[in-house]
């Protein structure tokens, strides 16, 4: 089935969008608090953040639904509410394009646990929460969903099935790398390299394969997952570096990279041949417009 | 005594049915308690928490292993305390308020007890008052972990409402976030940047000696 969000990364390189919590922390967003329930009880303030990174430059917007799944939501007390708050936030993300042509990418991101045999939830548990996350997103016109900051290729494949099974036409893989000091070698926290992560999802009928946050993992070293990936597979990818790693200063969190040094690392993952750049935490709407000029300057 | 290889051999590959079948072949032949854990059970979690130190086993590896283990610990901790065998130390260990992650936390705790020590774990979201009813309760060291930015800040609350109490429990910090200039900044005790290295600082800490 064609795909607006597929077609459009045939043409041109797609800017993404910035990091969410971090924004949604400066407009009051207290520590241990459920912000994907901000989509229903403050919809205006995370409307605010996502029209920054539109007028940023950004061609598409991720959902704050990151920990958008019932699993995650239970901790909240808001498992309840898990249709209502995906809905609302596809609704927010497409209301901060206003006139404007984007896309709406549906977050999808880890259950926070670990699964059998490592760990205490059954896979059907959380395809079952991931399919009722998906069928929000899905039924309220995201354009694609995302499945993110993946570290395990089942918890990853329960993800991308449950997206696809909702209907959607576009599904997105990305996974978590860290880099471990004075090694070249990336892999996620249960030991999946972006080779074999590339092939699992072709293998898989993923659209598009990513890579975001992660340890350790700059724009530059992005690059080198982007290249790993384009030589293990045919598809399409797409990068979310952080903006370096998070330092707390004086009781401040501090993001060592500026917007600046990003967008100097940018052209190394555009000569990569990425897709959809975008970037994760730490990042913000100055980023992304320095990422813009860069991409506009080509 | 001597490393028993076949129980060394199993808790390495994880393999949990061969760890206990091995466990209890060595105590059928006389082996002692002691010496399953001191020469077998303990230098076999150090061995995998060196092959992910060095970057050549991940979090699945090590938690196979550890489960390997606590079936082993199943069969042994009665006949350690029936034997009079202490543990190396007693530690509690729990996520920080407003915190709900626990990978990390888990693993530092499986490491711990592959180490020989008592655990008590506190669990995810922990008030500060947790800490402190764990040390009344016995904890010789407050093992305290946060993967968030946001809620890092709460670490230093617990080494705050500790010392308020006059209790000057060793606190060891980590998580993602968390750096060595942070737990000096805080005052915390120690650091250590992987579940592996955690055991160490708690040695440290305690002043207890690492068995080789």
């Amino acid at each position: 089935m064609s795909n607006r969000l597929l077609a459009a990364i045939r043409e041109r390189v797609l800017l993404g969008d910035g990091g969410m919590g971090t924004q949604l922390q400066q407009a009051g967003l207290q520590p241990g608090e459920c912000g994907e329930a901000w989509n229903l009880t403050h919809p205006e303030r995370v409307l605010a953040v996502q029209r920054r990174y539109v007028e940023a430059g950004s061609d598409c917007l991720i959902t704050n639904t990151f920990g958008g799944s019932p699993i995650m939501l239970a901790r909240h007390g808001q498992a309840e509410a898990t249709a209502e708050i995906n809905a609302a936030a596809a609704r927010i993300a497409r209301e901060a394009f206003g006139d404007r042509d984007g896309f709406v990418l549906g977050d999808i991101g880890p259950f926070g646990g670990l699964m059998e045999p490592f760990g205490d939830v059954t896979e059907q548990e959380v395809r079952d929460a991931f399919r009722q996350q998906a069928d929000a997103l899905v039924a309220a016109g995201v354009d694609a969903v995302i499945v993110e900051t993946q570290t395990a290729l089942d918890e990853l494949r329960a993800g991308v099935e449950a997206a696809r099974a909702a209907g959607a036409t576009c599904v997105i893989g990305s996974m978590a790398y860290d880099a471990a000091p004075g090694r070249d070698a990336v892999r996620t926290m249960m030991g999946v390299g972006p080779e074999q992560a590339a092939q699992f999802m072709q293998e898989l009928g993923v659209d598009i394969v990513a890579m975001n946050c992660g340890s350790g993992i700059d724009a530059s070293r992005a690059a080198d997952v982007v290249r790993a990936y384009s030589q293990a597979c045919d598809l399409p990818t797409m990068a979310q570096p952080n903006a370096g790693r998070p330092e707390l200063v004086d009781g401040q969190v501090v993001y060592r990279q500026s917007a600046d040094e990003m967008a100097a690392q940018l052209p190394d993952l555009l000569e990569a041949g990425v897709r959809i750049v975008g970037a994760c935490c730490g990042s913000t709407p100055e980023h992304i417009a320095k990422f813009r000029a860069v991409l506009d300057a080509r | 005594m001597a490393r028993d290889e076949a129980l060394f051999a199993a808790i390495c590959a994880g393999d949990r049915p061969g760890a206990q079948a091995a466990a209890q072949a060595a105590l059928d032949a006389g082996a002692s308690v002691d010496s399953l854990m001191n020469e077998s059970l303990i230098p076999a979690m150090r061995h995998v928490g060196d092959l992910f130190e060095s970057g050549e086993a991940f979090v699945p590896e090590m938690l196979i292993s550890a489960r390997a283990m606590d079936a082993v610990l199943q069969i042994i901790s009665p006949l350690l305390v029936a034997s009079g065998v202490q543990p190396r130390g007693r530690v509690c260990i729990g996520t920080v308020r407003g915190d709900m992650h626990d990978i990390g936390k888990n693993l530092v705790a499986m490491m711990l007890r592959g180490a020989g020590y008592e655990v008590d774990d506190l669990g995810v979201d922990c008030q500060e008052d947790k800490y402190v009813a764990a040390v009344e309760a016995g904890a010789q060291a407050v093992c305290v972990s946060a993967l968030l930015t946001t809620t890092m800040p709460a670490m230093k609350n617990v080494v705050a409402v500790l010392r308020d109490k006059g209790l000057a429990t060793p606190v060891i910090i980590g998580g993602a976030p968390v750096t060595q200039k942070y737990a000096d900044e805080i005052g915390a005790d120690g650091y250590a940047d992987t579940a592996a290295g955690a055991v160490g600082v708690v040695a440290r800490c305690l002043g207890v000696e690492q068995p080789e």
